[in-house]
Parts: C-alpha cells; structure tokens; sequence
C-alpha cells in the first residue's frame, strides 16, 4: 500500500512539476531570448576585436585593460555622474512639489495632472528636437524671451560651453520626465492613509515637519523607486546630448553611452564599446543596490 | 538552332538580374550604378558624373552627398547591412579602413590592365593597398603647401622670390612681418583640428626626416612621443605662439576660418591645400599671394598627398560597369578635362606635372607637392588624429597653445597605443 501510494505521489509530483515549467515557460524564453543571449553576445563580443566590417579577433581581456588608460572613458564617466547628480535632485524636488499639489481629487485637478503628465508620452528625441529649436541662438525663444526681460543682453550661444549646455538639456529633460515623477510620487502619498497626517496635526506638527518626519518616511519605497529610476535613467543617457549638444563643447559633454555609441559606430571598436558596456552594467547594479539597501523599509 | 537557344537563355538570365539590381527601369535602360561622396566634393563630382554619362549609353552613375562630417560612419554602416552604394569616393586616410575590412571589391586583377597604373598617385595607391591586393584607384588630389602674402613679405622687407626655406627662416620671416604692427600677424593655422593639422604640421615633420606613425610590417605603431622631430616641431610653432607672431584665433579655429582670415590680407603666412586656390582668388581677387613648399628644420621639404580613392564595393551588383567608371575617370583626356579645376589636383602625375602645372606656378608647385608627398596609413586613422578630440588634436593644442611639448607628445603617444590595443 504505501509503495503504491508512494508512487501516485511521485506521479502527481511530477505532473505539477511539468505543469510549473509549462507556466514559467514563456517568460523564461522572453528572458532569455531578450536578456540573457543578448547579454551573453556583448560579453563574447567584448573578448574580441570586433570591427563592424571584416573579421572579429580574439583578444581576451585586452578591451578591459584598454578601459583605465582611456582618458575620454574617464572624462565621460565624471561628467555622466554630474549630469546624474544635477538631474535626480532637481526631477525629485520638482516631482514631489507636483505630487503635493494635486494629491488630493479637488475641482480641476485632473487638468494639471493630465498637462503636467503630456510631455512624457512625447519621444525623448522629439523634445530633443524641440529643445534644440528653442535654445537655437539666433531664432530661438529661450533667447527672445529672456533679452525681453532684459535678463540678457546679447544672443547667449548655449551649446557653446558646458554650463549653459548642461543647463538647457536639464530644462529639457525636466519638462520632458518630472510629470511621471509626479505620478509614482502621487501614488506614494496617496498611499498614506488621511489618519496618520491627522494624528501629526493633532500633536501640533506642523505641514513641513509632517512631510519630513511623516509622510516622506511613509513614501521610502516610491521614493526608492523614483530615485532608482532617475539615478539609472541618468546614467544611461545618450540621445538629449547626442541631439542637442553633439558631446560638444570639445566632447565635454559626452556621456558614457554617447562614447560606447561613438566607439562602436564611428570608430568602429564594437568589442572596446561592448567592454565599456558590460563595465557600465556592473557600475550601475552597484548603484542601485547600494540605492534600494540604503532605502529599504527596515520594518520588514 | 541549341546555340540561339542559350543565347535567348542567357538574354533573359541577363534581363532578369539586371531586374533585380538596383536599375528601377525594369532592365530595359541602362545599368544605374549610385556613387557616394562626401558633401564638399559635390560640385566638381557633378561634372565628372555627367562627362561620363554622356560617354555611355548602357551605364549611368547616380551620385549621393552624405555630410562630411559622418561619411565614413554612413557608409561603413550601410556596406555592413547590405545597403552600400556601388561606388564610393572616399578620403584617403580612411581607405585602410574599409581595404582591410573586406568591403571593397578586389579590383587586383583589373587594375594590372590599366596601362597609366604607375602614373597614379603613389599615397593614394598604397593606401589602397592591403596584403598585396589592391581594393581602389586614385580619384581625385589635393596636397598641403605653404601660401604667403606678396605685398606683406615686401613692406617687411622680404624678398617674394626667395621663401622660406627652413623653420628658422619661416620664423623670421613671421617675425618681421609681425613687426608691421597692428593686427598684422607672421603665421596663421587651425590649431583646433585633428585633420588640418595632420595636413599641414606633418609635412614640417617629414621634411625633416622624423615621421608620426608607423605601419611596417602590416603592424601600426605610434611615433609622436618616439621620435624627438615630432617635439621639436611643436617647440618651432611653440615659440612662434609665444612671441605673438601666431594670429591669436588660430587656437579656436577647426579650419573653417582659416582661408578667409589669410584672404584679409593681414596674415603672412598660411598652410592649406589646393582648394585655397580657387577660394583666394574668386573671393579676394586683390590678394597678392603665391605657393611655397612647406620646409624641413634645416631645408629640405614635404607635403601632406591627400585627396581621394575611388572604390567598388563587395556588394555592388555591377562591376564591371562599376569598373568602366574607375578605368573612365584616370584616362588622360579625363584627368585633363574634368580635374584641375575646383580645388583638385589630378592624381595623375604625368597630368599634374604636364598640363595642370601649366596653369600657373602656384599649380605647378601643388602638383610638385603632390608628386613628392607622403600620406598617414592607419586603420584608426580617426581615432587616432582626424576626429576633434584625437590624441593628435589634443597634443597640438596642448604642445603649442600650453607649451608642454613633451609631455603632449608622451601622452599622444600613449593615447594613441591605448587606441590601437583596443577594438
């Protein structure tokens, strides 16, 4: 009796166990045939002097050695890293003045949330475009507008230097993402119950310090999510910089990216781009790790 | 009647591919071949596409512009999908490139039936070359010299008939020039471009027997921080920096401002190519001015032999009409005909020493120049000098306009091995 029990048991087992592979099935193939070989074929590729044209050559780790010698890789890395660091305060100060304002479902709301929201689903190139236009110097309206204000003078020439560069692509990038930001973080606030800001009020907190000590703690995670969103959108930019600025003044305004692209497909060192790749995707699973450990709930 | 047959066959087998080439006619016209250039070499092009043109009935030559800025990138792109042109004009410092790549058809065999080969451009032939195969022909020629401005060299006290003839009278000659006062000034050059230095520094380099890179051997080895002319070159235009006798917005200019500042008349001397020719004398027909060949350190002297080759790609569909228009365009009456003008010297040499010298002395001492010119050959040619931020561009800048000439030319060196260790 309890060999044939044993046996149903067995045979049940490992029908779930089929069962369960079939199930997961799907998303293991999307995984792999869209992470994993793509992954696995930059890793090969980075082993190998890799023309776009003609014959690949097996180097071994000579691409990765390349790496610290490289001044552009170095001066690109710093700069993306100022770029991140303006970038992820300035969305997330702005996002969540947006979120305070229309948290609450009062007449009119919903047109702000949708005007704040719009630009989002427009393409990061064409705000790209459309940024560029307006900061072009001679019939651009950022110029019009700030020399009728008597702010300027003359025409500034804003891709001509770093500072006003970094500055339009950051105006462009705010007006372009801050209305998702706005979202995730209005769902966060929304996610605290009406209670706990009562209770804050009733212990005679006032609204600053009941968003810094109540509902900012409260919101770890969105805010967890946001910032690892930003932090990892930021370092992986390319095309604001590749549309608006070119990586000039004199390539210092090249992000990390903008160099594997112009590694690759200018000069043709697919393998040296693959290398710096795999070496941006280790950087940033560092980041965001130290990012979610540092702001995890500490609760669970 | 078996032998009308196969003819039939074969006409058909032949319409048919036709139909599936690139010809949009059905395969009843003629053979359409597309030819790509760079964007600056749009209007002699022109004229050469429609000579040859009208001198065919069953071949047509298409030409399409890409921006000169990412040529090379368009179309090592498009040849790696499939989607190149048949032909294509290109820059010969980047013919190693695509030669050693494999997307140039081998045109070895053909080539060794053209009877004028060895009266083509030697620079432009060797760049063509890779493992003894020969993957394009001499197109079109340009060559680096030195322009001076007559009536300057005379109110300082200079002879015109006599140019300098090495950096020490290149420097006294800025010198003297500079002491007209004013915003008169000795020497002009784009200081912030990889490629217009490598056009016109170089040669000062070779003239005195050092040279920047290697390529013996099949194997590329930087020289800038190995060979002592290279900093002493630096040193000569370092000092002319610092003395003042350099007009001032060479250390900005990319090499769009040059010719128009040499143009004013306020400038002695100026290192450019044939094209400033034309330009100097269409947009400043008063300007007294003649070529002289850019000087060694002690004499002697060099030039940059630039210009472009002429390709057919590997999946081009029709060579050997591809080929008509290669063999077509290096045939003497077309060399005379349609180059010369426009910038360009024929790469011709019996034609540039012969007919287009006997344009001018000007054209005779470009062609000279042509003639006994040298070329750079690297794979990474981009990289490593023309792009805006090559280890060449920034020694220059560095080496001239901050005046640490070794230390520039040590780090060039080791940018540039960084460069060629990777891929």
């Amino acid at each position: 009796m309890p060999h044939i029990a044993g046996r149903v048991r067995a045979r049940t087992s490992r029908g779930r166990r089929l069962t369960g592979l079939l199930l997961v099935a799907p998303a293991v193939l999307l995984v792999t045939v869209f992470f994993l070989i793509p992954l696995g074929s930059t890793v090969w590729i980075s082993l190998h002097k890799w023309p776009l044209l003609g014959e690949p050559e097996w180097v071994g780790l000579a691409n990765y050695e390349a790496i610290p010698g490289d001044r552009t890789f170095l001066q690109a890395l710093l700069f993306t890293l100022l770029y991140t660091a303006i970038i992820t305060p300035v969305l997330f100060a702005i996002g969540l003045g947006l979120a305070l304002l229309v948290r609450r479902s009062q007449p009119g709301v919903g047109f702000f949330r949708t005007v704040w929201f719009m630009p989002y689903v427009v393409g990061l190139a064409s705000a790209s475009y459309l940024f560029l236009w307006l900061f072009n110097p001679r019939v651009g309206f950022a110029n019009k507008i700030l020399q009728q204000l008597g702010i300027i003078d003359q025409p500034v020439q804003w891709m001509n230097s770093v500072p006003t560069a970094l500055f339009a692509v950051t105006v462009m990038v705010v007006w372009k993402v801050v209305g998702f930001h706005m979202l995730l973080l209005m769902s966060g606030l929304q996610s605290i119950p009406d209670e706990v800001h009562e209770a804050a009020l009733v212990d005679g907190s006032g609204p600053l310090s009941t968003l810094v000590r109540v509902t900012l703690p409260l919101m770890r995670r969105t805010i967890a999510l946001v910032l690892v969103f930003s932090v990892a959108g930021s370092l992986l930019a390319f095309e604001q910089f590749f549309i608006m600025t070119s990586g000039g003044p004199g390539n210092r305004t090249l992000t990390i990216v903008y160099w594997i692209y112009h590694s690759s497909f200018t000069n043709f060192q697919l393998g040296y781009g693959s290398a710096m790749s795999v070496v941006v995707l280790v950087v940033l699973m560092c980041i965001s790790g130290v990012q979610l450990a540092v702001l995890r709930d500490r609760q669970t | 009647m078996w032998l009308r047959a196969m003819a039939l066959a074969l006409a058909i087998l032949f319409a048919a591919t036709a139909a599936c080439g690139v010809s949009p006619d059905q395969g009843r016209g003629p053979t359409v071949l597309t030819l790509w250039a760079r964007s600056d070499q749009q209007a002699f092009l022109q004229q050469i596409i429609d000579g040859f043109n009208r001198s065919q009935r069953d071949v047509r030559v298409v030409l399409t512009i890409v921006p000169a800025d990412n040529f090379v990138q368009k179309l090592g792109v498009a040849v790696a999908g499939d989607a190149g042109p048949d032909l294509a004009s290109i820059d010969i410092v980047y013919v190693p490139l695509f030669a050693s790549s494999g997307v140039l058809a081998d045109i070895t065999a053909k080539t060794r039936g053209l009877p004028h080969l060895n009266k083509l451009s030697g620079p432009h032939r060797s760049n063509a070359e890779y493992r003894g195969r020969t993957y394009a022909l001499p197109f079109s020629g340009d060559a680096s010299v030195l322009y001076y401005n007559v009536d300057l060299f005379r109110a300082a006290g200079l002879d015109p008939d006599r140019p300098p003839r090495t950096w020490g009278e290149m420097y006294r000659a800025a010198r003297k020039i500079r002491a007209l006062g004013g915003d008169h000034y000795g020497y002009f050059f784009s200081g912030a471009g990889g490629g217009p230095n490598i056009f016109t520094f170089t040669p000062l380099i070779w003239a005195s027997g050092g040279d920047v890179l290697s390529s013996r051997g099949g194997k590329e080895r930087p020289l800038v921080g190995v060979d002592p002319t290279v900093t002493d070159a630096l040193r000569f235009y370092r000092k002319m920096w610092t003395d003042g006798l350099i007009d001032p917005q060479s250390a900005a200019d990319s090499g769009e401002q040059g010719i128009n500042t040499f143009g004013s008349g306020k400038i002695g001397m100026y290192p450019t190519g044939a094209f400033g020719l034309n330009t100097l004398k269409e947009d400043y027909p008063n300007l007294n001015f003649r070529v002289t060949p850019l000087p060694g350190k002690h004499g002697g002297s060099s030039s940059f032999t630039g210009g472009d080759d002429i390709a057919i790609t590997e999946n081009s569909r029709h060579r050997d009409e591809a080929w008509r228009f290669l063999a077509w365009s290096t045939r003497a009456d077309v060399q005379r005909r349609y180059f010369g003008d426009q910038g360009v010297i024929p790469v011709r040499e019996d034609i540039a020493l012969r007919d287009y010298s006997r344009k001018g002395p000007e054209h005779a001492a470009l062609a000279k120049a042509l003639v006994n010119g040298q070329t750079v050959r690297s794979v990474q040619e981009n990289a490593l000098i023309n792009s805006d931020t090559s280890p060449w561009a920034t020694m220059i800048s560095r080496g001239v306009f901050e005046g640490a000439a070794e230390q520039a030319a040590d780090q060039a060196q080791s940018d540039m091995e960084n460069i060629l260790s990777r891929g």
